[in-house]
């Protein structure tokens, strides 16, 4: 056993059966367990004894002088119940000894049938047993308290699983929003695409229009010239003579279409690089005889308004003429399908500059739309039908004669195009045409 | 292990503390009798307990417990030692004082003489003598053990 002997605690009014106990032990002792004995005669003494010092085991008689019954035994187990406890009795008392047991005694032994072998065996097994009960109540808190820290664990990673959950469904719709965009931008560079391959045919055909053009002034000039020759020779009576007023007027009119050609064609442009004064008054009526097909087809009430005052100003005629034709194609373009179908110019003097607005009453412009409208290639026109050119190429023109150009519009009421250009030009304007 | 019986120390002890405890009953039951005769002489069956006083009463209900107390030393240890007549007989007189405090017995003179006629039995069962009619007198204390006996 172990080195320390197991110190027992007989609580035991009867000197015979404290001496029997005593010598019993003795027996025991030196082949298995050794063992320490001391007495109490009363309760009393005994619970004392039990508070002051190490005690491995009582065994309790439950007839003392100072307590009786279970009584006895319920008092030892209130003031030490991790003690393990053996009750001694009587045979006539065994039922009240079981009771003691089923209340937490380790064994009960009956009095006159004890040799020292079974004191011993029962001392022993009420201690193991004791202690298994013990360990076994330590392991079961040392368990439940881990079943708590494991379920607060498992909490926790649940909780931040959850938050796992919603990042990921966070970074799922900002992916999905990214891929969206892209989409967009892909879209939007097909489009580009459309427009730019456009705008080269355009160029392509400008530069066609142009080459034409030149080639048929000439010819043009020959009949003019030559018409002209023979109405000379020819009497105003002769039939002739009509037809050839007729030859003169058409071929007069063959080379202003060729004129306007080349007003319009880029290699015109490129030509001109004169700043003159021009009144934009006259400009614009140029542009309104140019679109007077467009106006009469789509039965538009074109109205002008130029103050008297107005002043020429300093400009490249050709531009101002481009830029006022993009303006009111785009005008006319927004009047299609408009029930009330209005084009309005107004024309003043606003300081050193002329202020010309350009107003419609077509469909307008979304408000997403309108800050985009002045950028290269930006376009709500069906892909085939605008460069997406005009408002920036206007634009161009009107930094060139160092103007400035503005937009209101209204989604269904019309839209407003404000243009500002300097009357004489400015000598940083001056240095930017020589450069050009 | 030894027999007991072998065990002269031990006999002695017993011999020793059963005398005592012979005397201390007989001594008890002296005062159970002076109680009594301080009363008129009163039929067990037919009295109420509360004609007993409570302090007479609390009295003699320690004096039983002491009894039973002695009688339940002297039957458990003559178990030990092997002597089978004096363990009837104090098995007897402790189921009996056990009895009689629990349901607060009134004590007759014939009663009392019951009781010491039992001690005297355990003092010459301890002496070793064999009692004539000792199942006789088995038979009258379990007769008071039964219901309203005595």
């Amino acid at each position: 056993m172990g080195e320390k002997p197991i110190k027992v605690l007989l609580i035991e009014d009867s000197v015979f059966a404290t001496r029997h106990t005593q010598k019993m032990l003795a027996e025991a002792n030196g082949s298995q367990i050794d063992t320490e004995l001391e007495c109490a005669d009363h309760l009393s003494t005994g619970l004392k004894r039990l508070a002051e010092d190490r005690i491995d085991i009582v065994l309790l008689d439950l007839t003392l002088p100072d307590s009786h019954d279970l009584d006895t035994f319920t008092r030892v187990h209130a003031q030490a119940p991790e003690m393990p406890i053996v009750v001694l009795t009587g045979l006539e008392d065994e039922k009240l000894a079981v009771e003691a047991v089923h209340k937490g005694a380790q064994d009960y032994l009956v009095k006159g049938q004890l040799d020292s072998n079974l004191l011993k065996r029962s001392i022993l097994y009420a201690i193991e047993r004791k202690q298994v009960h013990e360990e076994l109540r330590k392991s079961r808190e040392c368990l439940e308290e881990l079943v708590d820290e494991r379920t607060a664990q498992l909490k926790k990673n649940n909780e931040e699983l959850r938050k796992e959950i919603a990042e990921r469904k966070q970074a799922e719709k900002a992916l999905r929003r990214t891929y969206e965009d892209l989409e967009i931008a892909h879209r939007q560079l097909e489009e580009s695409q459309a427009q730019l391959i456009q705008t080269e045919k355009m160029s392509a055909l400008g530069t066609l229009v142009a080459g034409t053009a030149h080639e048929l002034n000439n010819p043009i000039m020959g009949i003019m010239n030559f018409s002209a020759h023979c109405k000379k020779h020819t009497s105003e009576q002769d039939q002739l003579y009509t037809v050839l007023q007729d030859i003169e007027h058409e071929a007069k009119h063959c080379a202003e279409i060729v004129r306007n050609l080349l007003t319009f064609s880029h290699a015109e442009r490129d030509d001109d690089k004169a700043y003159e004064k021009e009144s934009l008054a006259e400009i614009l009526g140029r542009v309104l005889k140019l679109l007077s097909y467009r106006i009469e087809k789509q039965r538009i009430l074109v109205t002008q308004h130029i103050a008297d005052d107005t002043p020429e100003i300093c400009m490249k005629p050709n531009s101002v003429q481009q830029l006022i034709l993009n303006l009111a194609t785009n005008a006319f373009d927004a009047l299609e399908g408009s029930e009330k179908k209005e084009f309005n110019v107004d024309i003043h003097r606003e300081g050193e500059f002329v202020q010309m607005t350009i107003a419609d009453t077509g469909c307008g412009i979304a408000a997403e739309s309108l800050r985009s409208i002045f950028d290269p290639f930006f376009t709500t026109k069906p892909v085939g039908q605008g460069t997406g050119l005009g408002l920036s190429v206007s634009q161009g023109i009107v930094k060139a004669h160092g103007g400035q150009i503005s937009c209101e519009s209204e989604p269904g009421a019309g839209t407003k195009l404000i243009i500002l250009l300097p009357i004489e030009r400015s000598k940083q304007n001056e240095q930017a045409n020589t450069c050009n | 292990m030894a027999n007991i019986t072998d065990n002269g120390e031990l006999i002695d002890i017993f011999y020793e503390e059963a005398q005592s405890l012979i005397d201390e009953m007989r001594q008890g039951l002296s005062t159970l009798s002076q109680g009594q005769e301080t009363r008129d002489e009163i039929v067990c069956s037919s009295n109420e307990p509360s004609e007993l006083s409570q302090v007479a009463l609390r009295e003699q209900s320690a004096v039983l417990r002491r009894l039973f107390r002695c009688a339940h030393i002297i039957r458990s240890s003559s178990r030990s030692v092997g002597l089978d007549g004096l363990e009837k007989v104090a098995g007897a007189l402790e189921k009996i004082f056990k009895k009689a405090g629990d349901e607060k017995f009134v004590m007759t003179a014939d009663f009392i003489s019951l009781l010491s006629e039992s001690v005297e039995a355990c003092q010459k069962l301890l002496n070793g003598a064999e009692i004539v009619g000792h199942k006789g007198l088995l038979d009258r204390l379990n007769a008071v053990l039964q219901p309203c006996g005595g």
